[in-house]
């Protein structure tokens, strides 16, 4: 069963969808540092769409849907921004302490793996994958 | 989130309480750097920081380098839980000068 909850492009809204993540996985067997960095992850993922997708832009929308399988949790998040490209989300490595990159690296660091779902219509569905411990 | 900002010895320190993300990190970047540009030393108190992330940390990475340009003392104390692992992983622990204390900083310098 997965989790889902949609939430606005404002940034205080960060908050509310921190707290979801962490309600979201409790029942996964994970440490609290884990949770601790997927919340981070999500957080990245989350603002780098309010500021890149929706230009801060408080009209937009996300969803985070969140579910599990045996070994790992799926954190997905769904924007109706214009369309990015894997090369967007490529992270590179002399960014992780420089203002820009960082959150990108962070995303990369907290997911074994990162990825665009390809769907049918308007938005990206970016994929967050992380194995239980 | 909230900021005090209290004299210490030769420090302004600015001490963080709850959440430090998109929606507040340039306030407390304004906030520093004014300090600075006032030629304070500075005091960065975690000890009540619950969040912080990669935009709070490039604010504060901004404000270090403003304090460099200022010749000013740029620190950061108590880092504990997620805002300590959030700066082991960009690793800027190893470009930030962080102390356990206030006081150890006071005493060190």
């Amino acid at each position: 069963m997965a989790n889902k909850k949609v939430f606005s492009s404002c940034t205080s809204e960060l908050k509310n969808i921190r707290e979801f993540v962490i309600d979201s996985c409790r029942d996964f067997p994970l440490s609290e540092a884990k949770v601790n960095e997927i919340v981070l992850g999500v957080d990245e993922a989350c603002a780098n769409v309010i500021r890149h997708g929706y230009h801060m832009s408080k009209k937009g929308c996300l969803e985070i849907v969140i579910s599990s399988d045996d070994d790992h949790a799926l954190f997905m998040i769904k924007d109706v921004c214009s369309k990015i490209t894997d090369k967007q989300l490529t992270p590179k490595q002399e960014n992780l302490c420089k203002p820009g990159g960082m959150g990108l690296c962070l995303i990369h660091y907290v997911a074994e793996k990162v990825r665009l779902i390809p769907h049918k219509g308007k938005g990206n569905w970016l994929e967050l994958t992380v194995k239980f411990e | 989130m909230n900021i005090e900002i209290e004299k210490y010895n030769n420090y302004q320190v600015v001490k963080l309480y709850g959440e430090v993300d998109l929606s507040n990190s340039r306030k407390i970047k304004l906030e520093i750097i004014k300090l600075i540009k006032s030629k304070n030393n500075i005091i960065v108190d975690f000890t009540d920081l619950q969040y912080i992330d990669s935009s709070g940390m490039a604010s504060l990475v901004e404000a270090f380098n403003e304090s460099k340009e200022n010749n000013t003392e740029f620190h950061i104390v108590d880092a504990n839980g997620s805002p300590l692992q959030v700066l082991q992983l960009t690793r800027l622990n190893t470009v930030f000068n962080l102390a356990d204390s206030i006081e150890t900083v006071s005493i060190n310098g």
